[in-house]
């Protein structure tokens, strides 16, 4: 589904990745971690096509296309969708209305009809129940006023709703105290299916007990460090980076 | 130099057609005649009219000519979908064939013009000495008029009309009415509308005036609008400016009373190489009352606009609480906004603040409806929609505030569903 080849950007001449390799394939699970700084959340954004970030070298093809020739809106159209780490607040623009917009220019995309306000609003009020998110909150200005948890369920509610091929989510568990966070790793497994694919971006090993990774990769420096399985995340959590760098060190 | 020699072009232009009139047999008249020429027509060094270059948006093609009234406009279309009484200025001469009352209780007369001045604004004189007539609405105390009361300023002629359309209107104590001004042009005629109307709102009385301001893109439009309100009476001003090559709003509220709640709201979106000036004025005078004031705007390509926004808080005037917030977007190099608070307080035991703020769109928010699936110009659309209908607020009635809202998002974007 995805391949990521030999991946260099940089924001404002900083060079951030610095050579990144990763295959996904559908059905699978990735988890990025790293310390701060490493390059995590470029990465996400990166995949995303947020225009700050300059790709200098290397490729990304997703779905058989070229992604970095692709426009964001072209991206999440073709199924690619951010969970952000940091959630915007739009006052004025209400979930619900601008989720009803994006759904049918997507669903044009696919050249499927588009959802009449009815047939709309059934999908929501499914789509809420997986996230226990409460209408009245999609009803109000986007992320305005929103706790922590709000917004990160937010997230994953619009993640439900755009159904993605791709999904990739950046440091969902940050600001979650641990009954929003079984909520956000319930709706993330419900929507995982064997066509699908998720990257999930974490400093922490904690979410990984909820979503459970098939591969987790080390991120250093710009680099895919090191990769292995489950197991890689908990001897992270054990032994903290240092042990990373120490061995990078030795190494060289 | 050349600037000088071309406003005394204007100015005798002025004189000349006064004099063809016969205008000057006029004492009124003659007054504001007498004090505009002596003022002369504003330029740069002019304080109020610094960043507004009318003489020069109206050198090119002016014309003092008497506008004379179309028999039969084949445009007097209904811009709301509510039924309303109409009072209609045809290049800028009241008609009173088109002027059609549903409600009874409203009384129209039509007088010359007086002699008192409302104003010392340039502008204001040479309405007070060129309108046609004084058209006075009124309204009887304790009567809540259903329909609005639509004021329209036709323009029907491709030649340029020096248009001054002038009205006053008095609503009756314990009354309400709601007054909607709009223009209705063909969309490159040439005109200058410098307009003056006059409301008095009476003891607890309501006035809803909405100004829409649509008219064609070559239009010059000056418009002096003063309310007068008395104690325990409510205003809401709503200006949305849509079109137009050069507007000026004037809008004045005297607060001459206590226990008064004036709103001041306004919109302006301008692009190509227009030009929208707000200055308002709110005029506490009297303890106890308060005024509410947000106007926003948005300018693109070489748009400019300029706000002033002056608050006077006389001694009397204590207890009074007054706010007032500008806030701005920029979406192009090129574009620019000069924005003013000016509070003059002289009383002691008064709430009032001020604040204005100018920015671009929110990248972030943009690229986050992008990530959505949301093309960059329906986002860019919908975040400008957002900012823009906030100033709908001002707008109480909710049929009108849905219709102002539509026509403003055809504007923004014309694809938003």
């Amino acid at each position: 589904m995805l391949k990521i080849q030999n991946l260099h950007a940089q924001i404002e001449e900083k060079p951030i990745l610095n050579g990144i390799s990763l295959t996904v394939n559908a059905g699978e699970v990735h988890a990025i971690m790293g310390p701060n700084g490493s390059g995590k959340s470029t990465l996400a954004a990166t995949l995303a096509g947020r225009e700050e970030y300059t790709v200098t070298q290397g490729s990304v093809e997703y779905m058989g296309k070229n992604l970095l020739e692709m426009t964001p809106e072209e991206r999440a159209r073709e199924g690619v969708f951010l969970a952000f780490q940091y959630p915007v607040e739009i006052p004025g623009v209400s979930t619900i209305n601008f989720m009803k917009t994006a759904l049918n220019q997507i669903r044009v995309h696919r050249g499927e009809a588009p959802l009449d306000a009815v047939a709309f609003l059934k999908l929501m009020k499914e789509k809420m129940k997986l996230v226990e998110i409460d209408q009245s909150l999609l009803n109000r200005s986007l992320n305005e006023g929103f706790s922590g948890g709000e917004k990160k369920r937010n997230e994953i509610f619009q993640m439900a709703m755009l159904e993605p091929r791709l999904s990739i989510l950046d440091e969902t568990d940050s600001g979650l105290d641990i009954d929003a966070l079984r909520i956000v790793a319930h709706g993330v497994n419900a929507l995982r299916s064997k066509n699908n694919a998720t990257i999930v971006v974490t400093h922490y090993q904690r979410l990984l007990d909820y979503i459970v990774p098939d591969f987790v990769h080390v991120l250093y420096k710009g680099r895919i460090v090191k990769s292995g399985t489950r197991e890689l995340a908990l001897e992270l959590e054990e032994k903290g980076y240092d042990w990373i760098k120490a061995d990078l060190a030795t190494a060289r | 130099m050349e600037a000088a020699t071309d406003k005394k072009n204007l100015l005798s232009l002025l004189a000349e057609a006064f004099d063809q009139r016969g205008l000057d047999h006029h004492a009124g008249r003659r007054k504001a005649m007498e004090l505009f020429s002596a003022k002369g027509l504003p330029t740069a060094k002019s304080e109020e009219y610094r960043f507004t270059p009318i003489v020069r948006a109206l050198e090119s093609n002016f014309t003092a000519i008497a506008p004379t009234k179309s028999t039969t406009p084949q445009f007097l279309e209904h811009l709301w979908s509510m039924p309303c009484n109409l009072v209609v200025f045809i290049n800028g001469v009241y008609s009173a064939t088109h002027s059609i009352l549903l409600d009874p209780h409203i009384k129209i007369t039509r007088a010359e013009i007086g002699t008192t001045l409302l104003s010392e604004d340039p502008f204001a004189l040479l309405n007070h000495a060129f309108a046609e007539t004084e058209v006075t609405i009124e309204v009887p105390p304790h009567h809540t008029i259903e329909q609005p009361l639509a004021v329209v300023y036709c323009f029907d002629q491709p030649s340029f009309i020096f248009a001054n359309p002038r009205w006053t209107c008095r609503i009756g104590a314990g009354s309400k009415l709601s007054v909607l001004e709009y223009t209705l042009a063909e969309s490159s005629s040439p005109y200058f509308n410098n307009k003056q109307s006059f409301i008095e709102v009476g003891e607890h009385t309501i006035l809803e005036l909405t100004t829409l301001q649509q008219g064609s893109k070559d239009e010059v439009l000056v418009n002096n609008s003063l309310v007068n309100m008395a104690s325990s009476s409510r205003a809401y001003c709503y200006t949305g400016t849509l079109e137009g090559k050069l507007v000026r709003n004037n809008l004045t509220l005297l607060i001459d009373g206590e226990g008064i709640d004036a709103h001041l709201h306004g919109l302006y979106l301008v692009g190509g190489s227009s030009l929208v000036d707000n200055h308002t004025v709110v005029d506490h005078r009297k303890p106890n009352s308060q005024s509410n004031e947000l106007y926003k705007g948005v300018m693109d390509g070489n748009g400019k606009a300029v706000f002033n926004g002056k608050i006077f808080v006389r001694p009397d005037a204590q207890k009074t609480n007054a706010f007032q917030s500008n806030r701005n977007i920029l979406l192009s190099e090129a574009s620019n906004i000069h924005t003013k608070p000016q509070l003059e307080i002289w009383a002691d035991d008064v709430k009032c603040s001020h604040g204005c703020t100018t920015g671009q769109l929110d990248e972030e928010a943009l690229f986050y409806l992008r990530s959505r699936g949301l093309a960059k110009d329906t986002a860019k659309g919908m975040l400008l929609n957002a900012f823009a209908s906030e100033t709908l607020e001002g707008i109480p009635n909710e049929s009108i505030r849905a219709q102002v809202n539509q026509l403003i998002q055809n504007k923004l974007h014309p694809t938003i569903e």
